[in-house]
């Protein structure tokens, strides 16, 4: 009876200072139920499926393999952290991009801290839509996959699946995709009333303010869609470094262009241009910047011939 | 004693069905320990933000975050998002520059024993914003998207889905970033009291 009893207590107590120990330990290692765990949440731009497709500089199919590492940022107000990870490419859609694996970063380390917005688990197959970023924080610059609206779920029955966009079969996911592509530079084609090639000729800001963002700025036309009989355009810019690449004696860029001044801000001053830069998600999405006979902006990453894009823009206007 | 036995299943499936109703998708289970939190605005780098056509305009961006702040301060919860000194601050609102994302603003939030205890707000100056309190796309108003942002720092999550109307809408909508919805500002109520 004795003998049992004290084989009990040792066992409770074993048990005791087993649990203590494994309090203690989580205690002072932040681990097991006394983990901190960090969330990353980001609010998105609205964005159509379409729309996602034609601004992608790449888009793989591929499975998600190991993460080779993780960065983390911390100075006391902002705390950051994202990891690596290699894709296995299986498809790839834009034709942009040749390699059997691409390095990805995605925000968060899928383990203490995590991004609530879109993960990529080992394993996983999984259609990407892809563009650079060049943070101000070197850890978050590349491939970022931050966002829902960049990533399919595929699974074993070829059911592509985001939670913004919903359920589509890979195939008709696929179709969708060259389709949108097909059509790049449509919207901006048909919403602009011109399209026009030049140099910029001078900036006015519209604000004596030193700290006035916004400008109108005049351009020396080379050549515009329809025919301008000027020589010369001024429009507005929300944001003068929405052109920054096209500032220079030896620059020339290629404007999408829309008559009258924007309607939603009344508060714009008399000095504001006639016209304004038109955009879609970000300012400066109706600058296309031309270097060595192809223009580079939003929809064309990679560039397109100028020849071609200026066919395009005639066709998508019905100008034959 | 049949009778009792199926009202006490009713009784607690229609609880547990009213929980999932209330929190589907937007309460992300942790909340602060207290009834109020602080938050600091840090003055350099929301100077960098460009609102309305200029940057180094910290007070407009203060302003336009105050409104957003004040807008779940004003709900019948009890409550507060109190906007401190610096000094010993923990939850920040700053900005960052990340270009060619899809994200113009982001919430990072730390927990500890299901309590929320370091939320920070980062706006992408990468993105230009109005505080013209009218809806806008873009430049963003940045009143509607700081709005959506400090219920992240409450406590809810994204909701994916249109219907009911939420803040919470995952991605910028006039509509629904416009003001604390009753949708959210109930659950708000359920949580804190």
């Amino acid at each position: 009876m004795g003998e049992s009893m004290a084989r009990k207590s040792i066992i409770v107590a074993g048990v005791g200072i087993a649990v203590g120990a494994y309090l203690i330990l989580s205690f002072f290692t932040g681990t097991g139920i006394f983990e901190m765990k960090t969330h990353i949440l980001f609010s998105e731009i609205p964005i159509t499926l379409e729309d996602r497709a034609r601004i992608s500089e790449m888009i793989v199919i591929g499975k998600v393999g190991k993460t080779t590492g993780a960065e983390y940022y911390d100075d006391g107000k902002k705390r950051k952290a994202t990891s690596s990870i290699y894709i296995d490419i299986e498809q790839e859609l834009t034709g942009n991009y040749k390699d059997k694996r691409i390095l990805v970063k995605t925000y968060g380390d899928g383990k203490t801290i995590i991004n609530h917005a879109v993960q990529l688990a080992e394993g996983e197959r999984v259609l990407l839509f892809l563009s650079y970023s060049d943070s101000d924080w070197d850890g978050a610059d590349g491939y970022i996959v931050c966002c829902t609206s960049q990533k399919f779920s595929v699974d074993d029955n070829d059911i592509a699946y985001n939670p913004y966009f919903g359920s589509y079969k890979l195939d008709e996911l696929i179709n969708i995709i060259q389709e949108a592509r097909a059509n790049r530079i449509k919207d901006f084609a048909v919403n602009s009333d011109y399209v026009v090639i030049g140099k910029v000729r001078s900036i006015e800001k519209d604000e004596p303010d030193e700290y006035a963002t916004s400008a109108n700025v005049t351009i020396e036309i080379d050549k515009a869609i329809p025919d301008y009989k000027n020589g010369k355009i001024a429009f507005f810019v929300w944001d003068i470094d929405d052109i920054k690449d096209c500032i220079g004696d030896d620059r020339v860029c290629l404007y999408f262009i829309k008559h009258g001044t924007q309607e939603q801000f009344p508060e714009l001053t008399s000095n504001v241009a006639e016209c304004y830069l038109y955009s879609r998600w970000h300012t400066s999405d109706g600058a296309y910047k031309i270097v060595d006979g192809k223009a580079y902006g939003i929809e064309y990453p990679e560039g397109i011939e100028v020849n071609e894009l200026l066919a395009r823009v005639k066709q998508y206007k019905g100008i034959i | 004693m049949k009778i009792l036995a199926v009202t006490a299943i009713v009784l607690v499936f229609t609880i547990m069905m009213s929980n999932y109703i209330a929190y589907a998708h937007h309460y992300s289970g942790y909340r602060w320990l207290l009834t109020y939190t602080n938050v600091c605005y840090d003055s350099y780098s929301l100077s960098l933000v460009t609102v309305d056509r200029f940057s180094n305009r910290f007070s407009i961006v203060a302003s336009e975050l105050d409104q957003a702040r004040n807008d779940w301060n004003n709900q019948p919860s009890i409550f507060t998002i109190n906007r401190v000194r610096p000094n010993n601050c923990n939850n920040w609102v700053t900005s960052s520059y990340d270009p060619n994302v899809a994200w113009p603003a982001a919430v990072i939030k730390r927990d500890y024993l299901g309590y929320l205890v370091d939320v920070d707000m980062e706006i992408n100056r990468a993105y230009d914003f109005t505080a013209n309190g009218r809806c806008s796309t873009p430049p963003y108003t940045l009143d509607y998207v700081a709005r959506h942002e400090f219920g992240h720092y409450i406590m809810f999550n994204d909701v994916l889905f249109l219907n009911p109307s939420s803040t919470m809408y995952g991605a910028y909508n006039c509509s629904r970033w416009d003001s604390v919805k009753s949708y959210d500002s109930n659950e708000l109520s359920s949580i804190y009291g």
